[in-house]
């Protein structure tokens, strides 16, 4: 006999009354160097107007479905910050309180930082490649002190300097992004709050593995799409609810209790398509670029197709 | 270790309406010692926001939510240059509960490349609120009651526009973000006079000591709790503070002393001590136009 999960109550003035969902993860909106296929790590890239887009349209869904929120969690990054803004004014919620903390930053590329991802397929093998950007405890070679995008130079990161990373593997990336988890954001879960993480692909993967108890092994198939929201209902112990009715995984990457808003299919071909972006050397175009304002309707339309569903 | 004593702090309940024990994980990058020196000690900046759609449509608006209009996004963003090219480095930013002051906040943050500085919400930092005249246009509102009526409850100190009631969609008490706030501070109107008053036990809970920490400070709000601020700094009277103001968009900047005195600076424009940031001549020209609005 499976023992129900006993809920959180939700805080006493919680904004958040329509839905379960305590939790949710969202990647931010698409930036220049994620157009022009470059590794970007601490880089401080801006959105694109595309990325713009991205945002406000998961926060729009977010809208739609119902999602209120408490407050948010985000890195000390623009493209997320700037998604962060976005999806806040989407829901109408531009005065909850945002947390931005060098710990949510994504992981370090190291050496890595600034060149372009297909290159470095073609240069080193997609199977290398596959292990640094995916795997558990692979870094990049590091950065060295003169590299142009070391963001130890900057004054932002004054109190951090002699902690940066020159590069990190996931494995350090969990280390990092945990202790944020376990003395800010589960304190906020525990008290009832509905927080949104919004934050970067490798720094969401290294909480979502802990949270979903994902091994090392495994972890090096989980991909996660730009701006698609991902949502959790956690009980008491911060461990996920399972609303699906098989008690499966989603069927996007197959590792996730959680909900994708907008549904699993489009974010299967999202993945795909980042897939192929940067592993396969026969593909010489830029799936990035392919569509732009065309990819926009397409978002467009599909959200609107899937919001008659709800 | 230093994480254990954040732990700790994290783990201290937390209102919805302001400070977060989690601020205290956030770098704090410009710790700057007190110096000795009574001049130049701290630096606070301030910003009112730009252009409103109901500033555009000439409506009463106190705490009612509307966004900027696109004039007004072009204020905040050239607003944000202009400190961009001061040189401007903050480490705490204050903003209201109203998305037309946090917007023009945003999008300053973006111009000045600082989007990572900690922003911090407070209701007491929301313009004066307007009571049953909320929502009303300006120029029919002077048709109905007259000129001299409109004129009393607008630039007065201490008389408040007629009170608006609980079942009023304009009062605070129905809208969810106050939910954390108490319902007898929630006001039905206000006076210039009780702004003032709402204001100031934030100043002193919050900003002053901030400001006195060393933090380089930035205070992005609205026309009558910036008229509150620099009444208290600069000591001015109730009669010239109605009658002052502050244009919309332009970085209004006060050096204070230790004790939190300004420091007059030279392009100072009577009766503040703090400079304006940008074309000295056209802010002149706009400190005279705001006063046309209900002529």
């Amino acid at each position: 006999m499976t023992k129900e999960p006993t809920l959180i109550p939700k805080i006493e003035n919680t904004l958040n009354e329509n839905t379960n969902y305590n939790l949710i993860f969202l990647r931010h909106g698409q930036s220049t160097w994620n157009r022009d296929n470059r590794f970007i790590g601490w880089t401080d890239t801006p959105l694109t107007s595309d990325g713009v887009l991205e945002a406000r349209v998961a926060g729009s869904i977010m809208k739609e479905c119902g999602v209120q929120i408490d407050e948010v969690h985000t890195s000390m990054l623009r493209r997320s910050i700037r998604t962060v803004n976005l999806v806040l004014m989407e829901l109408g919620q531009e005065y909850v309180p945002v947390y931005k903390h060098w710990r949510l930053n994504e992981r370090s590329y190291g050496a890595l930082v600034g060149s372009n991802k297909k290159e470095m397929s073609k240069l080193h093998g997609p199977e290398q490649l596959k292990q640094w950007r995916r795997g558990y405890d692979t870094p990049p070679p590091p950065m060295d002190e003169q590299h142009e995008f070391h963001p130890r130079k900057l004054k932002r990161y004054r109190e951090i300097k002699d902690i940066i990373p020159d590069c990190e593997s996931l494995k350090d990336t969990v280390g990092r992004s945990s202790v944020y988890w376990d003395t800010v954001v589960a304190p906020s879960l525990k008290a009832g709050k509905t927080v949104l993480i919004v934050g970067h692909e490798n720094n969401l993967r290294s909480l979502i593995m802990r949270l979903e108890g994902i091994k090392p092994s495994d972890i090096i198939n989980l991909s996660l799409p730009r701006a698609v929201p991902l949502c959790y209902t956690v009980d008491s112990s911060l461990q996920p609810v399972n609303e699906r009715e098989d008690g499966g995984k989603d069927k996007a990457t197959g590792f996730l209790t959680g909900k994708w808003l907008g549904g699993d299919e489009a974010v299967g071909e999202t993945l795909e398509r980042d897939n192929k972006n940067v592993y396969d050397v026969k593909v010489e175009e830029n799936l990035e670029l392919e569509g732009g304002k065309e990819r926009g309707e397409k978002w467009r339309k599909w959200k609107e197709e899937r919001m008659e569903g709800e | 270790m230093k994480f254990a004593i954040i732990a700790f702090i994290a783990l201290l309940p937390t209102s919805l309406s302001f400070t977060s024990p989690s601020a205290f994980l956030n770098p704090s990058p410009s710790q700057i010692p007190l110096t000795s020196s009574a001049l130049s000690a701290y630096e606070l900046v301030l910003l009112r926001h730009g252009e409103s759609t109901w500033n555009e449509e000439n409506r009463f608006t106190g705490w009612a939510d509307v966004p900027l209009s696109e004039k007004g996004i072009k204020e905040a963003r050239a607003g944000g240059k202009l400190m961009k090219e001061e040189g401007m480095k903050f480490d705490v930013c204050y903003t209201s509960m109203l998305r037309r002051a946090i917007h023009t906040l945003w999008l300053s943050l973006e111009e000045l490349d600082q989007m990572h500085v900690p922003i911090n919400h407070t209701w007491r930092l929301n313009e004066r609120h307007y009571g049953a005249l909320q929502g009303l246009n300006k120029q029919e509102t002077v048709d109905k009651h007259g000129k001299d009526q409109v004129l009393v409850w607008r630039r007065s100190y201490d008389i408040p526009p007629p009170e608006l009631d609980e079942t009023s969609v304009h009062w605070p008490g129905n809208d969810d973000k106050y939910l954390g706030v108490d319902r007898s501070d929630l006001p039905k109107t206000e006076s210039l006079k009780l702004t003032e008053s709402r204001f100031l036990v934030e100043w002193e809970s919050t900003f002053a000591p901030a400001i006195k920490s060393g933090k380089k400070v930035l205070i992005a709000a609205h026309g009558n709790t910036l008229r509150a601020l620099v009444k208290h700094l600069d000591g001015i009277s109730e009669d010239e503070i109605t009658g002052l103001n502050i244009p919309t968009g332009v970085p209004l900047v006060y050096t204070l002393d230790d004790d939190l005195k300004p420091v007059k600076h030279e392009d100072a424009i009577a009766p503040l001590s703090g400079r304006y940031l940008g074309n000295q001549e056209d802010i002149r020209n706009r400190i005279g136009a705001v006063a046309a609005q209900t002529k």
